[in-house]
Formats: structure tokens, C-alpha cells, sequence
């Protein structure tokens, strides 16, 4: 489980997250949408223990990420927007670095070679990562997150740069790893995939959360009954919408 | 064990470099040379490198208790000045991949640390030997003549020095981690307290140097110098290079307590120095993510030449501003081929600010300096050696100011040739009008100097006038070199191929140029013609080179892939 309370993340003079609260509870997905600049990827960075929150807290499975690190990292998995990758790795090597990492290098030749052949990376495993195309890199850090088992997954716009073959992998996987109880937070622009694929959504503009829920709960909140996310997302973020009291849960 | 992972990750990439940069012809052939060129500087044959002084008779004199200290001292000085001003980046080196790869797994941000502080204090010890490898055998016969001179402990002095070094080092690594953790924070207290640290670097450098410039300049004798190492303002400013001393002297005298002392002093330094860090420990990541990452993205940078790279980053933080004459350019409406000229002169003017700040003015002085030459003017063969003089600073100008640009330049090219391919001109007509446009900042300073020589100096303007024409052609010529052998060793990131196209570089500007240079001394020393008029075959000559030069970069050019 994952759960963000009142977190906040200043840098300098500028807030990017403001008191922002949410939970994630074992076997659902949830999309966190918002403009550009709306604090999502700070978010998830607060999230993964990459960037120290400036107040408020986030645990994972119980473990604080910034007291207990190690135990909350444990659970966790990180698909950052544009991953960056040890370029003078090869696939094989940077899958194993990983299991390393998690400690869990006892498992990992068998998952490796079933994530290998889901991406289309088997033919690719003894090639540099620096040779690898963009997608293919995508694709490698997605089999990096699901290497070690984790059970409170991060996606930061998963489905950017991936054919969409490995698209539609990637969305039964993340529908699978659901159905077997983990906790997802996708942070995405794509509404459709959101509102196909989230059992939740979060919006959030300037740091601030404007509103939690279904799209049915937003759909209602936003007088747009019938309507996609899409047309409530841009009902909430425009200019004059009144936030409603979002219960910090 | 957790650290097992950091081994894997440090030996493996290691590994696989080596093996990348010996598996591809290309990467091969410029490591090989780099190799080569380097082994040539250690180990060039004697004759090459000066008399050696204890061959060529010069005899060890023996050297007073005060002045081995003196040269003891300010050896570990300037080591200790270098490790100072390190210490204000941001520490750890860490990239991209760290953030996104390393961060979010468990493993232990204080094994992390370790690590590298581990490898930053390998890196921090090989840097004298460094020093004293690319001196060679004459840094070491001077080790020689001093440690001779000093009769009796010489061996144990060495030893104790050298021990005085890795701790001297290990005090500086965990103090800059200490520190730089401190002040690189992405929160208000950080940049008050990195303000502090700056402004205390900066007077202890500037008392330093006041503090000698005073001294010397009322006595410039080796009893001064003598006196000002011992000094206990530059003894406490270079507190580690003190500690070394006195480990050092300590053990020239066998003063065991004065070398105890230096040890003492760093052991203190790097319990301070670890402590502090330790202390920001829950803070590295954070400032790698926001500080660290963009200060080794600058470096890299800075590496590759990429001035407009630098100057974005600039922009990024909001540190640049559009001035008046770049607005003023803006406003022009150009088609066609034009227009890449018209967008050079905007980036350039946006990027490449440095250039034209530093090497304009240096460009005037140099060309313009010659007209001063000499009282009597009328004097035929100062006139003409004030001359001669003018075409060598106008051609050392090229030199300098075009080969900035295009490299710079250049290196911008490489990274928008995704966006310039697509554009409706043919590659070798693009290739010229990017090579002429890069002389733009020479042929506007050169077009300056010659009106300002002709009103110093009106008996000079054949020189003036021949100087600017050549100015035009050769600043074409070394762009248009730049350019070839940029396309042609497109990696900036791959370092034996940067050094390798630096060399060709100037190797080409040399053997591309000479034809042109050539023809343009025949005729000035052989035959009285005016030197506007001898400039023009030259002028020539050098516009002919680089139009062939265009066609062959033009082809690399249109089957150069970004990807590959």
C-alpha cells in the first residue's frame, strides 16, 4: 500500500507540491493527470525517495521512504518518463544489477527470461544499453521495475515512445500485476489510457490536488454527467473552478 | 552484501567500455593514436626535451632547513589550493542513470556515498602523478637534484611525504563531501551558507595573493619567500599543507612529535569532513536529482566544447537575456540560403556572447598593435615589418576566434541535424553556407581593425587591406576544416575521439592552409607587389580549398545518422 500525507516539496522560493494526500490501496491503479508543470513527476520522485520531501510524509507498505528506506524501497519500482540507463550495461547485465539491488538475484534467471521474451528483448540481451533504440529502452526499464517483485508500482507516462504492441503488453501487465495485488500510480497526459486503465484518478494543477475519485465521482463533481475524462479533466483545470473540500485520507 | 551491486555496476561498465572502444575500427584507430601521442609526451627521446641537468654537468647544492621547507610547503600549497576550490561543486559525479536506475532501490545511500568517496579519493591521489608523468624524466631528475640536496633523511622525507599525501587527500575528499553536501542543498539555508563558504574561499585567495604581492614587491629575494610560507596567515589558509609540512620537516629532523601533530591535524579534518557529510546524508540524493545532475550535464558541456549547450542551460535557469542587436537581427525577413546565416548570427549572438567578448577585443588589440610600432615610420623596413606583423596577428586571430566558433558551432550542428536535414537545400550548399557563417565574428572584427589602422598608420593600408582579405579567406579555410573533421568524428562523447579530432584539427588547419599561406609569402618577400594585391591569389587559393572541402563534408554530411 502507498500512502502520501500532506507532502509538500519546495524548491528555493517555488512549491511544486502542496500538501498533496492520497492512498493507494493493494489492487488498484491510479492516474495521477494535470497540466504541464502541475508537480506529477516531482511527485513520484517524492515518491521513489529520489527527492527529500520538504514536509509531510510517504510510506510504502508501512516503511517511511525517507526514515525507513531501505524496507520502503524494497516494495517499490520506479519507470521514470525518459529513462536514463547505465548505457555501458548490457540488457542481461542491467536486469541482474537490478535483482542485485532488490536482493533478489535467486529469482531472478527465470523472470528474466520471461520478461525478455514479453518485451522482445531476448534477441537484444547481450547488446549495450547505449545501442538500444528509445522504445526498446522504454521497454527494458518497464522489465527492470517487474524484475524483483515489487507490490507498489510507479509508471511516470509509461506508454510514450512504446510501439503499440508493447503498449498493449504493457496494459495487461499493469492489469495483471493489479489482479495480483499490487498498488499502481501511473502519471500520464493520455485521458484515454487513463480512463480505460485507472480505477482512480487524482488531478492535481500547481502542486495542489482539485480533485480525487472515479471517473463517475468526477463526473458528478464537475456537473459533466455522461461525459469522458477527458471533458471533466478540462472542466476541473480551467481557470475558475471552484476546488470542492477533498477529503486527506 | 549490498555492496556487491556498486562492484558489479563500476567493473562491469568498465569492462564493457574497453571492450566497446576496441571493437570498433573507428574508436580503435583514435584510442590507438591518443595512446600513442601521449606515450610520445612521456617517453619522447631525450634530445627532445631540453638539457638534462645532471647529465649537462649542473651539480645538487645543498639547500638550508628553511628553504626545503619553503619547497616542501608550497608544494602541498598548490595541492591544497586545487583541493580548496574543489570543494564548492556539487559531490558524488553521479548521472542520469543513478537517479533513475540506482535511487529507488534499497541499497544503502551511505554505501553509496562510500563508494564514491572511494573512487574520488583514487581519482584526488593520481593527480600529482599526473603532474609528474606528463613532466617525465625531467620532474623526476628534479626530484633527484632536491631530495640530493638535502643530504642524510632524503628517503624518509620522500616516504613521509608521499603518507602525507594519501592523508592530505582522504582530509580533502571528506571534507568536500562534507561541505559540498552542505551548501548544495536545494533549500534557502543551502545558498546562504554556499554564499559564506564562496566569499571565505575567495578571501583567503585574495589575501593570499596580497599578502605575497606585498611582501615580494618590497623585497623580491628567496629569504622573502622564505619568510612569507611561514607566515601564520598563508600557514593557516593552507592548514593542510601545513600538516604535511610538518610530517615532512618532521621526519627531516626526527621530530616524531611534529609529524604526530600533522597527523593529528588530519585525522581531525576528516572526522570533521565525514561527520558533515554523514550529517547531509538524507539530502544527496535530493541535490543529485536537482544540482548534482545539471552541474555534470554542464561538465560534460564544457568537455565538448558546447558552448551554446552551456548557454541554454543559461537560459534554463533564466540567467539569459535577448539583447537589443539580437532582437534588432531578429527582425529581419531573409529566404532561402540566407536564412542559415541569418540564424547563425542569432545564435551566435544568444551562445556565443564569450566569444565575441574575449576574442574580439584580443583580435583588435593584436591586429591594431603593430601600427604602434616603432618612431620613425617612414622607415621602409619597419614599415614593412610593421606590416608583416599585422598579417601574423590577423592570421593568429583566424586562428583562435574562428576555430571557437566552429567548434562550438559545430557541435550545435551535430545535435540539430535532425531538424536541418529536412531543410530545402542541397548538403553541400548547406555544408558552405554553415562554414561561411562561422566566420562571421573574425570578418566583422577584421572589417573593424582595418579603418582603425588606416587612421593610425595611413602608409599601411596595403598591409591593412591584404591582412583583412587573407583574414577572410584563411577564416573560411580552418571553419571549413573544423568542419570536415568534426563530421567525419561525429562522438563528442567518446574521449579518445574528441582528442583525436582536436589533433587532426590542427593538423589539417595546417596542411589545408599552407597553400594558400604559401603564395602569399612567396609574393610578399620576392616581388614588390602591393599586399592588397598579393592577398588576392591567396585569398583565392584559400575560398578554393574550402569550396572542395565543402563538396567532401557536404557527402559526409548527408549520409551522417545522429543514431548510429
Amino acid at each position: 500500500m502507498l500512502q502520501v500525507t500532506r507532502l509538500v516539496k519546495q524548491y528555493k522560493q517555488f512549491r511544486a507540491i502542496d500538501d498533496l494526500s492520497f492512498t493507494i490501496h493493494p489492487g488498484e491503479i491510479v492516474g495521477l493527470i494535470g497540466p504541464n508543470g502541475a508537480g506529477k513527476t516531482t511527485t513520484l520522485r517524492c515518491i521513489a525517495g529520489i527527492l527529500r520531501p520538504t514536509a509531510g510524509s510517504v510510506t510504502i507498505n508501512g516503511h517511511d521512504v525517507v526514515s525507513d528506506q531501505a524496507k520502503a524501497k524494497s516494495g517499490l519500482a520506479f519507470v521514470p518518463e525518459v529513462p536514463s540507463l547505465y548505457e555501458l550495461l548490457t540488457v542481461d547485465e542491467h536486469l541482474r544489477f537490478v535483482a542485485m539491488c532488490f536482493n533478489t538475484i535467486d529469482r531472478y534467471e527465470a523472470l528474466r527470461d520471461e520478461l525478455l521474451e514479453r518485451y522482445d528483448l531476448k534477441e537484444k540481451k547481450d547488446m549495450l544499453v547505449a545501442t538500444l533504440s528509445k522504445g526498446m529502452r522504454q521497454k527494458l526499464s518497464v522489465a527492470c521495475a517487474l524484475i524483483h517483485n515489487a507490490n507498489v508500482l510507479l509508471f511516470d507516462e509509461p506508454m510514450i515512445g512504446i510501439d503499440p504492441a508493447g503498449a498493449r503488453e504493457l496494459k495487461d501487465e499493469l492489469l495483471r500485476e493489479r489482479n495480483d495485488g499490487a498498488a499502481i500510480l501511473i502519471s500520464t497526459h493520455l485521458l484515454d489510457t487513463a480512463e480505460k486503465l485507472c480505477d482512480r484518478v487524482i488531478i492535481v494543477a500547481r502542486g495542489h490536488k482539485v480533485a480525487e475519485g472515479t471517473l463517475e465521482q468526477l463526473q458528478h463533481m464537475s456537473s459533466r454527467e455522461g461525459q469522458s475524462l477527458e471533458d471533466v479533466f478540462l472542466a476541473i483545470t480551467e481557470d475558475g473552478y471552484q476546488t470542492p473540500n477533498l477529503p486527506n485520507n | 552484501m549490498a555492496i556487491k551491486p556498486l562492484i558489479f555496476l563500476t567493473t562491469r561498465s568498465l569492462k564493457n567500455g574497453i571492450v566497446r572502444a576496441v571493437t570498433s575500427g573507428k574508436r580503435l584507430f583514435t584510442l590507438l593514436f591518443a595512446l600513442a601521442y601521449y606515450a610520445f609526451l612521456v617517453l619522447r627521446p631525450t634530445g627532445m626535451r631540453g638539457r638534462d641537468p645532471i647529465t649537462s654537468g649542473a651539480t645538487s647544492v645543498a639547500m638550508a632547513p628553511d628553504v626545503i621547507q619553503c619547497v616542501i610547503f608550497s608544494f602541498f600549497a598548490l595541492l591544497t589550493f586545487l583541493l580548496m576550490v574543489s570543494i564548492l561543486t556539487p559531490r558524488g559525479g553521479f548521472r542520469q542513470a543513478d537517479i533513475d536506475v540506482l535511487f529507488p532501490t534499497p541499497v544503502s545511500p551511505r554505501l553509496v556515498m562510500f563508494m564514491r568517496m572511494f573512487r574520488e579519493y583514487l581519482v584526488t591521489l593520481v593527480t600529482p602523478l599526473f603532474l609528474a608523468l606528463f613532466g617525465g624524466r625531467s620532474s623526476h631528475m628534479a626530484l633527484q637534484r632536491f631530495f640530493a640536496g638535502m643530504k642524510g633523511n632524503a628517503q624518509v622525507v620522500e616516504r613521509v611525504s608521499a603518507v602525507a599525501w594519501l592523508l592530505m587527500a582522504f582530509a580533502w575528499v571528506c571534507l568536500g563531501y562534507g561541505i559540498g553536501f552542505y551548501i548544495n542543498r536545494s533549500d534557502l539555508r543551502a545558498d546562504r551558507n554556499k554564499k559564506v563558504i564562496d566569499i571565505t574561499v575567495f578571501i583567503a585567495v585574495l589575501s593570499t595573493i596580497a599578502y605575497f604581492a606585498f611582501r615580494l614587491k618590497s623585497d623580491l629575494s628567496v629569504a622573502t619567500l622564505v619568510s612569507c610560507t611561514e607566515a601564520p596567515l598563508i600557514r593557516s589558509v593552507f592548514f593542510s599543507a601545513s600538516a604535511a609540512t610538518w610530517m615532512a620537516v618532521g621526519a627531516m629532523k626526527q621530530d616524531w612529535l611534529l609529524v604526530s601533530s600533522g597527523i593529528a591535524v588530519f585525522a581531525g579534518v576528516s572526522i570533521l569532513g565525514l561527520r558533515m557529510a554523514l550529517s547531509q546524508l538524507p539530502y544527496m540524493y535530493d541535490q543529485a536529482s536537482v544540482k548534482g545532475f545539471g552541474a555534470g550535464e554542464l561538465r560534460v558541456m564544457r568537455r565538448n566544447n558546447d558552448l551554446y549547450g552551456m548557454t541554454a542551460q543559461q537560459a534554463r535557469d533564466g540567467k539569459l537575456k535577448i539583447g537589443r542587436f539580437s532582437r534588432w537581427i531578429s527582425s529581419f525577413r531573409l529566404t532561402g540560403a540566407s536564412a542559415l546565416i541569418w540564424k547563425e548570427i542569432l545564435l551566435q549572438t544568444r551562445g556565443a556572447r564569450f566569444l565575441y567578448y574575449f576574442y574580439g577585443p584580443l583580435q583588435l588589440f593584436m591586429t591594431i598593435s603593430p601600427a604602434f610600432m616603432g618612431r620613425d615610420f617612414e622607415s621602409l623596413n619597419i614599415l614593412r615589418t610593421a606590416g608583416i606583423m599585422i598579417i601574423v596577428m590577423q592570421a593568429m586571430s583566424v586562428l583562435m576566434l574562428t576555430m571557437n566558433s566552429a567548434i562550438s558551432g559545430f557541435t550545435e550542428l551535430l545535435k540539430r541535424v535532425d531538424f536541418q536535414k529536412p531543410l530545402p537545400f542541397r548538403p553541400s550548399s548547406t555544408v558552405f553556407w554553415e562554414i561561411a557563417s562561422k566566420c562571421i565574428p573574425n570578418i566583422f572584427f577584421s572589417l573593424i581593425a582595418l579603418p582603425i589602422i588606416v587612421l593610425i598608420r595611413p602608409t599601411l593600408w596595403g598591409f591593412a587591406l591584404g591582412s583583412t582579405i587573407f583574414a577572410i579567406g584563411l577564416s573560411l579555410l580552418v571553419s571549413g576544416t573544423v568542419f570536415l573533421v568534426t563530421i567525419a568524428f561525429p562522438d563528442a562523447g567518446d574521449a579518445s575521439q574528441r582528442g583525436f579530432r582536436g589533433i587532426l584539427i590542427m593538423l589539417g588547419m595546417v596542411i589545408l592552409a599552407s597553400p594558400g599561406a604559401s603564395v602569399f609569402a612567396v609574393l610578399l618577400a620576392l616581388t614588390k607587389v602591393n599586399p592588397a594585391i598579393a592577398a588576392l591569389p591567396a585569398f583565392a587559393l584559400c575560398v578554393g580549398v574550402t569550396l572542395v572541402v565543402s563538396l567532401v563534408a557536404g557527402r559526409l554530411y548527408d549520409s551522417y545518422n545522429p543514431s548510429e
